[in-house]
């Protein structure tokens, strides 16, 4: 029972980081039907700018959070503008483009931080909340729990309850019907990469002080956000929600006996699973009618 | 004359959808294209709202060259395009979907202004407001689509197929609100594979046969005219 309560609220704090990177990876693939490969490095990026401001150079926890996210969403913006929108009409030349950009950021990092061991950022926020005398959860897991709900809970907010929220989901339902409303589906794409962008730098700086940084983390991180969005069913960003905790549930509690590598290995079975008996995932719909 | 259309080309790819198309809508005016599936009815509609743009050919739509401008731009100076196929936002309630028509617009009040008036005219949607457009009938959806169009307040509707698969008693409600619309000022373009009606919707006609136009003139000429009643309604 205790041990089940634990890995609950394990998984959940992982199951945000999962649904923060999930999320802008649908976000950017239905908007602009581009699968972005380097999303991971985005996530990759974010944790490097918290070790380099905040653990080399001293810069504030929360600052260096704000610049993380800045830079990614700025990387996230160039990418829009000078690779997929040019390469619009050729969805494979969008893919072929974005994982240049994964070799690019995966150098750049191992020029800034060298090739040495993996960095580590000592946890910012210390101590341990324990609950009911055996629930034992670090004060670092509960920053990152509440940041990444209130990130998602805005983004649900501008998607559901603003006109240019609207717009961004009418672009991903229909782009031709969208642009006959008059809404520019440049704009829409930038705010769309914006916000994917926004929430993987944010997702890495979360991260850093809990994982290990290098150059490759972006690999498990994409990984986990194929598997996220394939099981929650593509494009449906409460799917991605969905089967981020559910994802993260299974992924800790399999971690917990056998190790992560078997996890991951079961996650991508799950996926192919999914792909096979259900394609269109537990809250996707149909595309044909 | 609101909208003039010059001599346009459309091709897709090495296909020539539209070979010199040419004309006219007045203030006010009701023009219908008709024609089989191919003769390029639905192409037109889409070079005049931005969706294709044409190789060679003018578009002028009150004074304004419009034939390079995108889609979106096109909107905002007064043309609604219904496309073929509804298409709404199926994932959007009825109500964000209209509103979604006035993207373009920031006065607030008028914009419920409109809402209201999108209701008055399809009661149906009122009751359904809140409902996603995909739990629509066909009949309904279509009224999504042209409620959505109304709420840019265009000076031009182009309706695509809008009677396409509905039950005659829809067809003959859609019918009457283009009319209503019509009276009050805003020119229409319809385009319909029933020629018997959209013949008696419309004041003035073009048969489009593979890309070109065949025959034009009044509506009334035309449905006297052998070979549209030969060819169109199968009398």
């Amino acid at each position: 029972m205790e041990l089940i309560l634990q890995f609950i609220i394990n998984g959940l704090i992982q199951g945000g980081f999962f649904a923060l990177f999930a999320v802008g990876l649908v976000l950017i693939f239905g908007v602009m039907s581009v699968v972005n490969f380097a999303h991971g490095e985005l996530v990759m990026i974010g944790a490097y700018t918290i070790w380099l401001l905040h653990a080399q150079n001293g810069f504030g926890f929360i600052p260096a959070i704000f610049v993380a996210v800045m830079l990614v969403t700025i990387i996230g913006l160039l990418m829009e503008r000078f690779l997929f929108r040019p390469t619009r009409d050729d969805p494979l030349a969008g893919l072929i483009c974005s994982i240049g950009v994964l070799f690019i950021l995966q150098v750049v990092a191992t020029l800034v931080g060298g090739d040495g061991p993996s960095k580590q950022v000592p946890p910012p926020f210390h101590g341990t909340l324990v609950l009911f005398d055996f629930l034992r959860i670090p004060y670092q897991r509960i920053f990152s729990l509440v940041v990444s709900v209130g990130a998602l809970s805005l983004l649900w907010y501008f998607l559901t309850r603003t006109k240019l929220g609207w717009a961004l989901r009418a672009v991903a339902l229909d782009r031709e019907a969208a642009a006959l409303q008059g809404i520019n589906i440049n704009r829409i794409s930038m705010i769309a990469i914006g916000v994917g962008g926004a929430l993987a730098g944010l997702a890495g700086a979360l991260m850093a002080p809990l994982t290990n940084i290098n150059p490759h983390m972006g690999h498990n991180v994409i990984i986990t956000a194929f598997i996220v969005t394939i099981v929650g069913g593509v494009g449906s960003l409460s799917g991605a929600v969905l089967a981020a905790v559910l994802y993260a549930l299974f992924h800790t509690f399999v971690t917990v006996y056998f190790g992560g590598t078997v996890a991951t290995i079961c996650g991508l079975i799950l996926m192919v699973v999914v792909l096979i008996v259900k394609p269109t995932g537990i809250m996707g719909v149909r595309v044909s009618e | 004359m609101l909208l003039k259309v010059t001599d346009i080309h459309v091709h897709y790819g090495h296909v020539a959808a539209l070979k010199g198309i040419s004309l006219e809508v007045e203030e006010a005016g009701f023009v219908t294209l008709i024609g089989s599936n191919g003769a390029g009815k639905s192409t037109t509609l889409r070079a005049i709202s931005g969706l294709d743009h044409p190789s060679a050919g003018v578009i002028v739509f009150e004074g304004e060259r419009i034939e390079r401008l995108s889609a979106d731009k096109i909107v905002r100076l007064g043309i609604a395009h219904v496309p073929e196929g509804r298409r709404v936002f199926k994932d959007l309630t009825v109500t964000e979907n209209l509103l979604l028509g006035a993207f373009t617009r920031d006065d607030q009040a008028e914009i419920e202004k409109d809402l209201e008036a999108v209701f008055e005219h399809f009661p149906r949607l009122r009751e359904r407001k809140d409902q996603s457009a995909r739990t629509m009938s066909g009949g309904e959806q279509q009224m999504v689509a042209i409620g959505r169009a109304l709420m840019s307040r265009p000076k031009l509707l182009l309706l695509d197929e809008p009677s396409l698969g509905l039950a005659p008693v829809i067809v003959q409600e859609i019918a009457r609100i283009l009319v209503e619309i019509n009276k009050r000022g805003v020119s229409v373009v319809l385009v319909e594979q029933n020629a018997e009606l959209a013949l008696e919707l419309a004041q003035h006609g073009y048969v489009l046969e593979t890309g070109n136009i065949a025959l034009e003139g009044k509506a009334s000429g035309l449905m006297d005219n052998d070979h549209v009643r030969k060819a169109y309604l199968g009398i």
